[in-house]
């Protein structure tokens, strides 16, 4: 430190500061409430923001303006509490780069926000031409003519460049109600047009609020009053921030919440910096008003929320015994539908049997195919039915000891004629352990070990199914492997699902319902067992396995 | 919308070109001091006079 400088501290009686900004400099407390107040809850909001919405672009710039608005708020501190010249020159001219940035970043993200593109690249330099000369000359006399100590107010005396920042700032805020006024004309829908004008106010207020000291003190040579419009700056940032979450999926009520909660810690707080009734005063009314807004719309949201959950409650109430009188209706019909189908293919296999005489030429081919048809549609039907039955729980297993290899077997044989129809080679292997497990036969046969080979077969055009039986790792592992159609990794995570489809499923085999594999796996693991698929991909085949506890 | 490259560049070079300014605001104001102490009202000059930057 000079002696110059020591000696103008000691004149003037200047108090020492600590941490930059603790200094009985600072006449009013009220200043740290202002200041601390406003820089807190903005970026707490920004960084809400930032968090949720990581990826988008409007949400960094949020940030960007935020860090830009909190940095000067800071700095204003500073000149708040410092004694030292050199720091009032500094952060005074910290002060000149951050405000004309928080004008740009504030129109830049209303851009983005508005018109959902970023700028090009021509108008990014050209929006960003009118800060260089801030960059530029910030640090020279143009930014800071000196330090006035012809009083004892430590102030220092702006350059042209100060005046030059007001007048981009009036550019950029310009250019926020110029693009609103455009999109308010231009756009057909109402919601757009909405939701332009009030980001655009809440934008330029926000501005306002963080400029009104400056604009006073043009005027008036008042200094305090811009301590006040600070206070603006965090409830209209905050109103930026609820107008992303009202077009996004963010939670407002939380946002309301944590508003409220940070504005009792803030006043809280305050206390501690408090040294006359006035400022009590003071700080009580402004968080009164801060509490009432935010306690109103946080009670609003409350209700709204109770509300909407007690209308969701009975819709859902309404939901389940319309689902319950559909099923019943659907199992009504299905349970007719499976009955006329099954005396059809009755019928059908009676005339191609030649049970009422042998058939004219020409009409058996036909017959046949009518009986495979009545016989798919039953099956269908049936199968839609077993899935409703796992799913109310309404499926009686009977359990009893059986030997799981000659089962096997069985289904292999069974399937054997599709196989041979389809040109498709059809292997039964089993390593000679014993295959004794406890179950309901009629279920795992018909549901599980013919379901899966008679998929390999549907989705195999060429080439061979090879069922093997083993015991691996205290476990009976029933495997069908194919050279079908394969599965892809989308197709795999709803293979087992109700109902689920692979993409290219219905085109290969036109009767699949999408229930067969939900019920294998149903039945399955009601033994205990355990049911996957693997495939290396497309056209690469695929390969069942079923596990089944050896107890 | 996500942020893109060119994004990405114009905002690294926005701060550097601020990293630089404040840089240098902070060089000269806090390391080397340099600046002017006007003692008297009289001595400061009109901001819109351009006699008053003849030294930057």
């Amino acid at each position: 430190m000079t002696p110059e400088v020591f000696n103008l501290i000691q004149a003037c009686e200047w108090a020492p500061s600590q941490f930059l900004v603790f200094s009985d400099n600072v006449f009013e407390s009220f200043i740290y409430y202002s200041h601390l107040g406003s820089i807190i809850p903005t970026l707490l909001i920004a960084l809400f923001i930032f968090i949720y919405g990581r990826k988008e672009f409007s949400s960094i710039l949020l940030l960007l303006t935020s860090i830009f608005f909190s940095l000067w708020v800071f700095s204003d501190l500073v000149l708040w509490a410092t004694e030292f010249p050199s720091y009032t020159m500094f952060f005074w001219a910290l002060e000149i780069v951050c405000e004309p940035l928080v004008y740009f970043f504030s129109f830049y993200f209303f851009y983005v926000y508005v018109f959902k593109k970023d700028l090009s690249v021509l108008q990014k330099i050209l929006f960003l031409f009118p800060l260089l000369p801030t960059f530029v000359f910030a640090s020279t006399r143009l930014g800071l003519l000196g330090y006035d100590i012809s009083n004892c107010d430590r102030a220092a005396s702006e350059g042209i460049l100060a005046t030059y920042g007001y007048a981009i700032e009036i550019l950029y805020t310009l250019l926020i109600i110029g693009f609103a006024i455009f999109v308010l004309i231009k756009a057909k829908e109402s919601v757009v047009k909405k939701r332009t004008a009030l980001l655009a106010v809440g934008i330029v207020l926000f501005l306002l609020s963080f400029s009104i000291g400056n604009i006073v003190e043009v005027f008036s040579q008042d200094w305090s009053i811009g301590r006040y419009g600070l206070f603006g700056a965090p409830v209209f940032v905050a109103f930026l921030a609820y107008l992303i979450v009202q077009y996004r999926a963010f939670n407002v009520r939380l946002i309301g919440a944590q508003a409220l909660v940070a504005a009792f810690w803030l006043s809280v707080l305050s206390l501690l910096f408090i040294r006359t009734v006035e400022d009590v005063r003071i700080i009580t009314s402004v968080t009164l008003i801060f509490v009432l807004i935010a306690g109103i719309l946080l009670v609003r949201g409350v209700k709204r929320e109770i509300a909407q959950r007690e209308k969701i409650q009975k819709l859902a109430e309404e939901l389940q015994d319309t689902n319950e009188r559909q099923e019943g209706l659907l199992h009504f019909i299905g349970h007719e539908v499976k009955g006329f189908l099954t005396k059809d293919a009755g019928a059908f296999a009676a005339i191609s049997q030649g049970d009422f005489g042998t058939p004219p030429d020409g009409m058996k081919p036909f017959v046949d195919q009518a009986l495979i048809e009545s016989r798919q549609g039953a099956d269908s039907v049936s199968n839609i039915l077993k899935a409703s039955n796992l799913k109310k729980g309404a499926v009686t297993y009977v359990k009893e000891p059986f030997d799981l290899e000659a089962l096997a077997r069985e289904a292999v044989e069974k399937a054997r004629a599709a196989a041979e129809r389809k040109g498709l080679t059809l292997t039964f292997v089993a390593d000679g352990a014993s295959y004794q497990m406890t179950g309901d036969k009629a279920q795992l046969s018909d549901h599980v070990l013919r379901n899966i080979i008679d998929n390999s077969i549907n989705y195999t055009s060429s080439g061979s199914i090879a069922v093997s039986l083993k015991r691996d790792d205290g476990k009976l592992v029933f495997a069908v492997k194919d050279t079908g159609i394969g599965i892809d990794e989308d197709d795999k995570k709803h293979l087992f699902t109700e109902g689920g489809h692979g993409k290219d499923s219905q085109r290969v085999n036109v009767h699949s319902t999408g229930y067969g594999l939900y019920i294998a796996k149903q039945i399955a693991e009601a033994h205990g067992g355990t049911i996957r698929a693997e495939s290396e991909g497309r056209d690469k085949g695929s390969t069942f396995f079923v596990e089944f506890p050896v107890v | 919308m996500q942020i893109g490259r060119s994004s990405i560049i114009y905002t690294v070079v926005l701060f550097v070109l601020v990293g630089l300014s404040v840089g240098a605001a902070y060089y000269r104001y806090m390391v080397r001091q340099d600046f002017t102490y006007f003692q008297t009202e009289d001595e400061i000059p009109d901001q819109f006079d351009p006699s008053a930057y003849s030294q930057l």
